[in-house]
């Protein structure tokens, strides 16, 4: 394994996060330090320069800085808050995962468990490979930092095989552990179907609803350093095809991170400009045409998608139901693929439960693109329900101001009736009223 | 693992099975095997064109399948003179087959039903002279023996082990441990009939054994290799397995008491019809 | 004699059986009225010359209304009304919007006149009298019936994916 950090020489630092888009800090020509705050948004988490150097342009989506020659990695410039969850996002702290989805929220709540992910099963992602290359100590560290700070009593390290012998000799520093290793399954790795393998337990919702913690190596890996070090989250370590990782500044262009995009380049060899770039692993990633973005937190691995990974051409499905015994949630994934515009019948079949993992398409013998599809089908579903939610909001909304309207209405001539049998001065005042209305209408 | 692997698969698992009858009945066993299958991939390639659909999928050795099982299920009937001569026979079944069950539904994978069991069904009700003939292949005769008899018109047929049941089985394995087809299946239609052969067994003077159920006409052959057919089976584990037992239970009830002396295909046609809801249960019992 | 009682044990059977698996499943509990007003996108907007979603479908459950009156539903709402209602479907009488549209105060213009509060549908603009308002986006349905009240024209229509 071969970790290497790159020195960048121009940074593209996106804004975009999870929900939120950070607000830009800095302007355009203006000098910066490493560890400087760039951005922020107060449902999001901060963006500290991972460099120091000039910003080149600041957009909306993109801030740009030139970095200076001699700079390097510095811990953030900012006074550590004591609220825990505070300083989290104050360290700027994603899940590391794949879905930079922001630490603060996640860790809300009273958890009982913390399960810590070390099941690394896509290929060819090899983030966790690395980093317990290079620093097997800081994701533990970061795992008792966050326990401490919950209260959690129980910690569970759910490894792959080939990572339990080194988690299982630096168990005795943490006694109370467990160290947790499920058979090989595909997408074991993904949070439900790893919580159900480690308990039985059932999620409907987000694990931290249920008091479990389910946090990747590489996050805690960065509470670590931020909360030892006071680095904050500017850097992380990329996978680079099968055998090579980065530490790299986000927002390191994709380029700078792929070596032979050179050798490209200069032989203009018209098969490797045809390849695309590959970000993530082969199933939950996504291939992209533009190469020239900057390194994101939730970017855990660069490949190129050539011909050997490549799908075959899809043939009808023959309802061979080898998908369904391999599906790790128990679905019928030919079901699903039958009846995928179809969104009742998805949901009987219970589509809200599939991670997407793809291992219905390792075993089918047509080809078919099941899990794209179902993430397709996914996506439709989650429109149409926050279509039909706020159908069903406004119908509802609109049926209680038709109720105030009529009663303010009734009000309005039981009034006028009491006005009636009053005195003649209310009378008097009441026609005045009405005159006075009727002008104002003319 | 390909869908042509998938198929030619399933053709070699038969080899054994075929090869042993034609020692017993002669090359016209292979003969009917392969006309079948080239007569399917031909209504295919038509059916296809017509439908205004892609050639490709005309080599996916879904058809020759179909066209090899029908040939491998259908009596031999070479003696027959015109009008009834077995190529006529053939294409009405490939017709049927092909052109009404498949791809009138939709193609490979939309089917309802087993294409060569409603081609059998359907020659069998519509030629009910040529199918009634010696059935070397599938050992019908015998059925046919004690149809007779039990209609008062012939003796008890005697008869025991037939070692082609062995073959087919053997084949079935070896489909079974490529992975290729259920089990559940095939052990579900096997149990359910020797079951229900047994009860009537107890009941009844005149009922076959349930050792002469198993070796005589389809069920094996059927248990392996038409029941396992995964485009009209079930595909949830309980399904699977009510799916298998309503075959059985279906085949031997037919075979006692109906007016035809096999029921597998009839009673695959029969069981088909319920997967879709077969499968809406299996899946509810899981979740 | 012995045929006709069999195929009347026969029904008994089957009747029984189906009479039972009918009381299993849930009723339909929901009438007519209710399931053409759930086929209604519920943005309350009255371009069908009704004064909402509610009465509208009232009209069509009575008969006294096209099928092809709402543009927000689009051609598909008219297919789920003329099969629920049994009718032939026509093309839409007005344009479908392209997109969901939200509307947005210019809140600098705003003079607290309330008279969008009166106007909105589903109460989605919050203000007092001579306060600014602002829209509650979550709600709003993008009606337009805000616009033409406004004495100063500062609500506009944006696009929700913006919002």
């Amino acid at each position: 394994m071969l970790v290497t950090t790159r020195q960048p020489t121009q940074l593209h630092i996106a804004l975009q996060q999870y929900a939120t888009r950070a607000l830009p800090q800095v302007q355009a020509h203006q000098h910066i330090a490493s560890g400087q705050c760039l951005a922020d948004h107060p449902n999001g988490v901060p963006v500290y320069a991972p460099r120091a150097g000039r910003v080149r342009s600041v957009s909306a989506q993109c801030i740009t800085i030139d970095v200076d020659t001699d700079s390097h990695e510095a811990p953030a410039l900012v006074e550590p808050h004591d609220h825990f969850l505070e300083r989290v996002r104050q360290g700027a702290m994603v899940g590391l995962g794949g879905a930079a989805f922001p630490a603060h929220h996640k860790w809300r709540g009273t958890p009982h468990t913390l399960v810590i992910n070390a099941m690394e099963c896509e290929a060819p992602i090899h983030c966790d490979r690395a980093l317990l290359s290079i620093r097997p100590d800081s994701p533990l560290r970061g795992g008792e930092i966050l326990a401490e700070a919950l209260g959690i009593a129980r910690c569970v390290i759910a490894a792959k095989a080939d990572f339990a012998p080194i988690f299982q000799s630096m168990l005795p520093r943490v006694p109370s552990w467990e160290l947790f290793t499920p058979a090989p399954h595909r997408g074991i790795g993904a949070e439900r179907t790893l919580l159900r393998a480690l308990d039985g337990a059932t999620l409907h919702g987000p694990a931290s609803e249920q008091g479990y913690i389910v946090a990747n190596l590489g996050t805690l890996d960065a509470l670590a350093r931020w909360w030892d070090h006071g680095f904050a989250l500017t850097h992380r370590l990329v996978s680079v095809g099968n055998e090579q990782a980065y530490w790299a500044a986000l927002g390191t262009p994709l380029p700078d991170l792929l070596p032979d995009t050179q050798d490209a380049q200069n032989t203009e060899n018209a098969a490797a400009h045809s390849r695309t770039l590959r970000v993530g692993g082969l199933l939950s990633g996504t291939l992209s045409t533009e190469h020239h973005r900057g390194l994101q937190a939730q970017d855990n691995s660069l490949s190129w998608d050539d011909a050997s990974t490549a799908p075959l051409p899809a043939e009808p499905c023959i309802r061979c139901a080898r998908c369904a015994p391999v599906c790790p949630e128990g679905l019928l994934p030919q079901q699903l693929h039958w009846y995928q515009h179809q969104s009742e019948a998805l949901v009987a079949l219970g589509i809200d439960a599939c991670t997407t993992c793809g291992a219905c398409d390792s075993v089918c013998p047509s080809h078919i693109p099941l899990a794209a599809q179902f993430m397709r089908a996914k996506k439709t579903l989650r429109t149409q329900r926050s279509i039909d939610a706020m159908a069903e909001r406004a119908q509802a909304r609109f049926a209680v101001r038709n109720a105030r309207q009529t009663r303010r209405a009734e009000q309005a001539v039981e009034r006028r009736a009491q006005h009636r049998q009053g005195d003649k001065r209310q009378d008097a005042i009441a026609a005045a009223l009405a005159k006075r209305r009727q002008r104002k209408a003319s | 693992m390909t869908l042509r692997n998938t198929m030619l698969s399933v053709v070699a698992a038969t080899l054994p099975a075929l090869a042993w009858l034609s020692l017993q009945h002669g090359w016209i066993v292979l003969i009917q095997c392969l006309t079948c299958a080239l007569l399917c991939v031909a209504v295919e390639a038509l059916a296809l064109r017509w439908r205004g659909r892609s050639l490709q999928s005309v080599f996916d050795g879904s058809a020759a399948l179909c066209g090899w099982l029908l040939g491998a299920a259908l009596p031999l009937t070479l003696p027959i003179a015109w009008p009834w001569s077995p190529l006529w026979l053939w294409l009405t079944g490939a017709l049927v087959a092909i052109g009404l069950v498949k791809q009138l539904y939709g193609g490979l994978g939309h089917n309802v039903f087993n294409p060569a069991m409603v081609a059998y069904a359907f020659l069998l009700l519509a030629f009910p002279q040529p199918m009634a003939q010696a059935d070397a292949l599938s050992g019908a005769s015998v059925l046919d023996l004690s149809l007779q008899h039990r209609l008062g018109a012939a003796p008890w047929p005697e008869f025991g082990f037939d070692p082609v049941i062995v073959l087919w089985s053997l084949g079935g394995a070896w489909l079974w441990w490529r992975g290729i087809l259920s089990w559940r299946l095939a052990v579900g239609v096997l149990a359910s009939a020797l079951l229900v052969a047994t009860v009537v067994a107890l009941f009844s003077e005149q009922a076959l054994s349930p050792w002469q159920h198993l070796n005589a006409g389809a069920l094996v052959f059927g248990a392996w290799f038409i029941a396992t057919d995964p485009v009209t089976a079930p595909s949830s584990r309980s399904a699977q397995w009510a799916f298998g037992a309503i075959v059985g239970a279906m085949t031997v009830v037919i075979r006692s008491w109906g007016a035809y002396p096999e029921g597998f295909a009839f009673a695959i046609v029969f069981a088909n019809a319920m997967v879709p809801l077969l499968d809406r249960w299996g899946l509810r019992w899981r979740a | 004699m012995a045929a006709a009682l069999a195929l009347a044990a026969l029904m008994a059977v089957a009747g029984t059986v189906l009479a039972l698996l009918a009381r299993r499943w849930p009723e339909d509990t929901q009438t007519l009225l209710a399931r053409v007003d759930a086929a209604l996108p519920q943005t309350q907007c009255a371009q069908c010359g009704f004064p909402g979603c509610r009465p509208y479908a009232e009209a069509l459950v009575q008969g006294d209304a096209a099928v092809n009156l709402c543009p927000p539903g689009g051609e598909a709402t008219v297919q789920v009304l003329a099969e629920l209602l049994g009718v032939a479907a026509q093309p839409l009488a007005q344009c479908a919007p392209t997109e969901p549209m939200k509307a947005l105060i210019i809140e600098a213009d705003c003079i607290g006149c309330t008279l969008c509060i009166l106007a909105c549908p589903v109460d989605a603009i919050m203000g007092a009298t001579k306060h600014m308002h602002t829209v509650l986006l979550d709600e709003c349905t993008g009606c337009e019936l805000c616009i033409a009240p406004c004495p100063v024209d500062c609500i506009e229509l944006v696009p929700a994916r913006l919002c």
